[in-house]
């Protein structure tokens, strides 16, 4: 029978490993630019700091689907300060070829919930403040 | 419909009644907001099972790929195949989601939670098409536009402003559902788990986002894909297409499979299963109140456009 499980991970280690993505997924910026260039998905974040009042731009672009946003790395203007995409966007363009475009993130029980559906070159402001990562073309 | 996608049950009947009291709740809601006491013009019928079925996503995905199927052909018109040939084979329903099930809240048998854990499989994807090509380019947004005009007048307003519709309500859906759950839920399912064999390595923290993923144990990956890192080498005047991207499963390990029957078995006993579809049901039920002129006033836009989209692609 089980016995007790010992405590092996904080909190946020224990949401990264649910959260990892499929390593096909992990090099994926796009085109590389810090534009949101055509048929690329883009995510514009804004963030408050002490020191930076961090309005990204198009802040992190993708090709594919992208199960962790909490692993995207993105960087203010100038690259003076950094922090994680996670479901800090506020802004979305969906400029993607084919695919509209689900954005996803965990309910409070820890089940994998849709708080968005982008159409096809939809671009806007809205706030889904669960959006830690995004689907194409997904089917539920 | 995703509603038939689970089995009878004893979930399921226990559902039904839930969905039938508050179908009840929902009508004399709508028949109250609307002139002369008599059902609102164009929003039909209410799905007892789900006041949200009144939200067409079959149809928003039928034209959505009506669209994108009229471009193609388009643009292979005009000597670019790459998207015609590389498009999915059959449109995808919009907010398929709002079709709540038990099913919503993750499996309702030990059986499938074994097999599944508390990951998704993952579904294919299609290529990406990228262009570094100026005709390319000015090729789609033409096509795209032509797309649109042969739906109809106006498609594009209706068309997006249901998506709008969908997104206000996706938005807020599952975290309204959430905050109406019994607050000592968290405390039970804790309970629960410990009784099982489980902990949580920072109590006040499952306490305040109560997830399987604070137990401790080892969760499984999604297959991974074949293809990595893929980036178009943008030569000006070529058009380049990504790999697809196939489904793949989700593997989930020995002991998160363990974990999932446990858990299900302590969201029955807790009666968070059941609080979860009663919310639901209700959360939708204001929800469809809420933006009931928008539904009367799309509806029938919604149809009309898609009933000239299968006149125009052939599909049903």
């Amino acid at each position: 029978m089980r016995k007790v499980k010992a405590a092996v991970a904080g909190a946020v280690i224990g949401l990264a490993v649910l959260l990892t993505p499929a390593a096909a997924q992990a090099e994926d910026n796009g085109n590389g630019n810090s534009t949101c260039d055509r048929y690329e998905i883009c995510f514009r974040a804004l963030e408050s700091h002490t020191r930076f009042s961090v309005n990204w731009n198009f802040s992190h672009s993708f090709y594919y689907s992208y199960g962790a946003h909490s692993l995207i790395r993105v960087y203010n203007n100038d690259h003076a300060w950094s922090g994680t995409l996670g479901n800090k966007a506020i802004g979305f363009w969906n400029r993607d070829s084919e695919c509209r475009v689900q954005i996803l993130d965990y309910d409070t029980y820890g089940y994998e919930w849709f708080y968005a559906d982008l159409p096809r070159d939809y671009r806007g402001d809205a706030g889904y403040s669960m959006n830690d990562a995004h689907k194409r073309c997904n089917r539920w | 419909m995703a509603s038939e996608r689970w089995s009878p049950s004893t979930s399921e009947r226990r559902w039904a009644r839930l969905a039938a009291a508050a179908t009840a709740a929902l009508v004399a809601a709508l028949t109250a907001t609307a002139c002369g006491g008599d059902p609102p013009a164009g929003l039909g019928a209410v799905d007892e099972r789900n006041p949200l079925a009144v939200f067409l996503g079959e149809s928003l995905g039928l034209i959505d790929y009506a669209q994108l199927k009229l471009r193609n052909e388009c643009l292979a018109g005009a000597g670019y195949p790459q998207n015609l040939e590389t498009m999915m084979d059959q449109p995808v329903p919009a907010f398929s989601m709002f079709v709540i099930t038990p099913r919503t809240f993750g499996p309702t048998t030990e059986q499938e939670a074994r097999r599944i854990g508390f990951g998704r499989d993952e579904q294919a994807e299609p290529s990406p098409v990228v262009s570094s090509d100026p005709n390319y380019d000015r090729a789609i947004d033409s096509c795209g536009g032509k797309a649109w005009d042969r739906l109809g007048d106006d498609v594009q307003d209706a068309y997006y402003a249901y998506f709008d519709l969908g997104n206000k309500i996706s938005g807020t859906l599952m975290t309204t559902i959430s905050e109406r759950l019994d607050k000592s839920l968290p405390a039970k399912m804790l309970a629960c788990v410990r009784a099982a064999g489980y902990d949580a390595d920072d109590e006040r923290q499952f306490l305040k986002t109560p997830r399987p993923a604070l137990l401790g144990v080892p969760f499984g990956t999604v297959d991974p894909a074949p293809d990595t890192g893929w980036r178009p080498a943008r030569k000006p005047g070529t058009i380049e297409v990504g790999p697809a991207i196939p489904a793949r499963p989700y593997r989930p390990t020995a002991q998160e499979s363990e974990l999932a029957v446990a858990w299900l078995r302590c969201r029955e006993q807790t009666t968070l299963a059941d609080q979860q579809l009663t919310a639901a049901i209700s959360v939708q039920k204001e929800l469809v109140a809420k933006h009931e002129t928008s539904f009367v006033e799309l509806n029938p836009r919604i149809r009309r456009i898609a009933k000239q989209a299968t006149e125009l692609i052939g599909t049903s």
